[in-house]
């Protein structure tokens, strides 16, 4: 007797060997000893690792058909997107009968190279009067990517959720597992958060498939592997780690899977979500790991000798190890002159810097320090303050909050009413409010360079973290002036110098200083003399290229 | 995961930061004062000095590569002498780093927060420090190393800027009827080197096997040419007489500059924001090797350690604030120094020569 689902799954205690879930156990040592690379398609052939409810290993198929297809009915509750279809095999009373989920499945695929070539070439077995043998259907009338014995029901029920397809023979105790797979998915289409204006407009999707097929595409080399776990007790997502062998460090990759192995929720529905579970800190303000939705960059990623994550549903990759002066690359600087390139990453350093102090530093400036500033300036802040009821601080945070509830309205609406809301703000509302007298113009001006200065940071978390920041920074300004941002600033760093992101010191290359380093992630080398990777990336290839080129 | 270790250009800046602190503020008053406009010679055969004294230093740290000075004392010495012997060393390092809080308080009270209570500047300070010191040293190498190039930036600005207001007249003529003065101020020159014995605390996280012995020279002569140039500089602009009355030379060399376009009207308000980092470094390895030698002594290992450095943040106000006139904090810390730098002078000397006869003993048999 099958009981109900919810009551199957056991939860993974600890580290009780594979008994307890349903996830690949991690062992550092073996994976290392034993890395062979595990392909997608591998991982398919091998589900049985899967365990879909702990008790489901031990409930073994019959013989009879019909209770073989009542017993997955009921241990899919008997859903009624589940289809079955019987139909008869040979000539000998023979049945046979698919089990798929339509909306999964590719549904001509099963009609018509599963269920018609059976029907049909069973039929001219008949003429022969041979018998109808499961290994006959197995080798000459399937044909699909992969086709796989099962007899135990955790193999079948994940495999038939996965989108496979579910052959099972009246007469024999086991069935196959064909490949069948169809999920509709959104195409390939411009990335939403990291436009490029030179670069490709190749964006991933929610398909895992097609994003290791984007990655596939941009490197062609028989080292990159790509690794698959599952997460999710109850989603059961397949998760992808993908590396070049000879290029990354094999630290990270082994560190990510066992991450990623030791997980232990019921489900993950997105790549980000992963990142939160996967990271270093979970307290950090700071993103730990890159989120891209660009195969470039992915791929750029990867030949740097980092590690990159997919996951299904999931239209993003992770990439790690991550540092803040990698997060502040764009893809664009990949397509431009070093000079041009490496003078945007600077600018986008300063517009991090302008959005997390520059209101902080107006308030200190103009509460604490005024003298600091020339005497025409300071009349001029003054003469526009004249009036204004509130004080500089109070300014800042009214000023600061409606920015913030600007950008997040903007954000959650359509993108049409999105730009509305975007004019209405930042020219109705701000003039309305300096012509009432609420706030002065000098603050608007600071206010809309900071949040310009937030819209450079490329990193969309990034610019989050920029924007919490702003709030301390002004509190300290308020109270301890220039000193205040000084200490805050000392505070911050020492935040930042202490944060890692997979064994990687977040702020590198900034400290220990490497020119080498520098050259490449702060600014941008010369791409004809850029011959190593980035040396804190502890690559297992160092080298990029072998011969400098000089030009002409 | 990944070990935690130190690159030699680390050893570097911790070198330059332990030594320069408040002392780059005060120095060039404290030289004049003493040998007048030849004090930038004193300073100079001062820093020679110092290269002399690191060398029972270096000795130390080849004999004992992988251990920290609390560590290499207890084992040179004996648990209880070693014990002993570093209790003069925590209490100068504890009074240096909150002196050194104190007078930072005094110049930004001075320069840009005259109404904040000095209680609150120093409490602020230190909690700061406490908060990067409990984050071990890998982590304050890297903060060290990255606010290295501020200052070091702002202090060559600095330099640069006074050039035009420099007038040579006022450092003429050189030893003129002032030989004796001048000799007598080498000894004054050494006491603003004391940082120079902090980088055995440091050496034996380094990444690398060989010891970074030209790190910690290029760290020494960082800031005995910078205490020099910034001698020289502040006396030809502002001359013997004005500097002997002037606390802190180095913000008013920055009030002098006067910029024609300017965009700051008070140079010297904005430099000091410079400076907080500066002294920052120096209070934070001060902070540093006095929770090491305060661990070793007592013993304390694990969490304890991070409950030592809690017990600081109480402690260094408590030293700082000791002192209720302002005058009295710089002559105090000046003292402080003489003590401190006599003790240190002898310690590593006799330190390596026990070290070394152990070893020689312990080779004979």
């Amino acid at each position: 007797m099958l009981k109900p689902i919810k009551r199957l799954f056991t939860r993974n205690k600890g580290n009780k060997g594979s008994k307890s879930s349903g996830i690949n156990k991690y062992n550092p040592q073996t994976q290392l000893d034993s890395r062979s690379p595990q392909t997608l398609d591998d991982s398919q052939n091998q589900q049985s690792e899967v365990i879909y409810g702990q008790k489901y290993i031990n409930i073994k198929l019959t013989k009879n058909l019909k209770e073989n297809l009542a017993t997955i009915k009921g241990a899919m509750n008997n859903n009624y997107d589940i289809k079955t279809k019987e139909f008869k095999l040979g000539g000998r009373g023979v049945f046979g009968a698919v089990v798929y989920i339509p909306s999964l499945a590719d549904e001509d695929f099963v009609l018509n190279h599963i269920v018609n070539p059976l029907m049909i070439q069973s039929s001219l077995i008949l003429d022969r009067e041979d018998a109808i043998s499961f290994d006959t259907i197995k080798d000459t009338m399937i044909d699909a990517e992969y086709i796989n014995e099962a007899e135990s029901l955790d193999q079948i029920l994940f495999s038939v959720m996965s989108g496979d397809t579910f052959l099972s023979v009246q007469g024999y105790p086991k069935g196959l597992i064909i490949s069948t797979k169809g999920y509709v998915g959104r195409q390939v289409s411009e990335p939403q958060l990291e436009p490029s204006v030179k670069g490709s407009q190749e964006g991933f999707t929610e398909i895992l498939q097609d994003n290791i097929g984007l990655l596939r595409r941009r490197i062609r080399d028989p080292n990159l592997v790509f690794e698959v776990y599952k997460v999710g007790q109850r989603t059961q997502m397949e998760v992808v780690i993908a590396y070049l062998r000879d290029v990354a460090d094999q630290g990270v990759a082994i560190e990510t899977a066992g991450r990623l192995s030791s997980l232990d929720v019921d489900g993950i529905q997105g790549t980000a979500e992963l990142g939160l579970y996967i990271t270093d800190n979970p307290n950090s303000i700071f993103p730990l790991y890159q989120v891209t939705e660009r195969p470039d960059r992915v791929a750029r990623g990867l030949m740097e000798g980092r590690v990159a994550i997919f996951m299904e549903g999931g239209a993003e990759a992770l990439v790690v190890p991550a540092t803040m002066p990698i997060l502040l690359q764009s893809a664009d600087d990949y397509y431009e002159n070093w000079i041009v390139s490496s003078l945007l990453r600077l600018l986008r350093y300063g517009g991090m810097l302008i959005s997390i102090f520059l209101p902080s530093l107006y308030i200190a400036l103009a509460g604490h320090h005024p003298g600091m500033l020339p005497t025409k300036l300071v009349l001029t802040i003054t003469g526009a303050r004249t009036g204004v009821p509130f004080p500089g601080f109070l300014e800042a945070v009214i000023m600061g909050a409606t920015l913030e509830l600007l950008q997040e309205a903007s954000i959650r609406l359509p993108r049409v009413i999105g730009q509305a809301v975007s004019i209405v703000g930042g020219l109705v509302i701000g003039q309305a409010a300096v012509q009432a007298g609420l706030v002065g113009p000098i603050m608007v001006i600071i206010i809309g360079v900071t949040a310009i200065g937030s819209f450079v940071v490329t990193d969309y978390s990034l610019g989050l973290a920029t924007r919490v920041l702003r709030i301390p920074f002004m509190i300290l300004a308020l109270t301890l002036g220039g000193f205040g941002l000084a200490l805050g600033a000392l505070v911050l760093i020492t935040y930042m110098a202490d944060l890692e992101s997979f064994g990687i010191r977040y702020i590198k290359p900034l400290s220990p200083y490497r020119i080498r380093d520098l050259k490449q992630t702060i600014l941008k080398a010369r791409d004809a003399s850029h011959m190593n990777r980035p040396a804190f990336l502890n690559t297992a290839d160092v080298q990029r290229q072998t011969k400098q080129r000089r030009g002409k | 995961m990944r070990t935690k270790k130190l690159a030699p250009w680390q050893i570097m800046v911790l070198t330059v930061s332990g030594i320069l602190g408040v002392d780059i503020l005060i120095v060039q008053h404290n030289m004049v004062s003493a040998a007048g406009v030849d004090g930038w010679i004193s300073l100079t055969i001062g820093g020679m000095v110092i290269f002399a004294a690191s060398i029972p230093v270096i000795y130390l740290m080849r004999l004992y590569p992988d251990k920290d000075v609390p560590q290499i004392t207890i084992e040179v010495l004996g648990k209880w002498m070693g014990r002993l012997a570093l209790i003069p060393l925590t209490v100068f390092s504890i009074v240096y780093a909150g002196l050194s809080a104190r007078i930072i308080g005094q110049v930004l009270k001075m320069f840009l927060l005259d109404k904040t209570p000095m209680t609150v500047i120093v409490v602020s300070m230190v909690a700061a420090v406490i908060y990067l010191v409990d984050k071990g040293v890998y982590t304050l190498a890297a903060v060290v190393d990255i606010i290295f190039p501020m200052y070091m930036t702002a202090l060559i600005l600095l330099v640069v800027f006074s050039v035009p207001q420099a007038n040579l007249a006022n450092i003429r003529p050189v030893l003129f009827r002032n030989a004796g003065k001048t000799a007598g101020a080498i000894i004054p020159g050494i006491y603003n080197f004391t940082g120079y014995g902090t980088i055995p605390y440091f050496m034996c996280h380094l990444k690398s096997k060989k010891l970074a012995v030209k790190p910690y020279i290029i760290g020494l002569g960082i800031p005995v040419l910078l205490y020099i140039i910034l001698t020289v500089i502040t006396t030809m602009v502002f001359g013997e007489t004005t500097l002997r009355a002037i606390l802190y030379p180095i913000l008013n060399l920055s009030k002098a500059i006067e910029f024609k376009s300017g965009i700051l009207d008070r140079l010297e308000s904005f430099m000091a924001l410079f400076w907080i980092p500066m002294v920052f470094a120096s209070i934070v390895i001060f902070t540093y090797i006095s929770v090491r030698k305060i661990s070793e002594i007592f013993s304390i290992k694990g969490k304890g350690k991070k409950y030592t450095s809690y017990t600081l943040l109480f402690l260094l106000p408590a030293v700082a604030m000791i002192i209720p006139k302002d005058l009295n904090v710089l002559e105090t810390y000046n003292n402080l120094k003489h003590v401190g730098i006599f003790y240190i002078s002898i310690f590593y000397p006799i330190l390596a020569l026990v070290a070394g006869v152990k070893k020689r003993v312990v080779k004979q048999k």
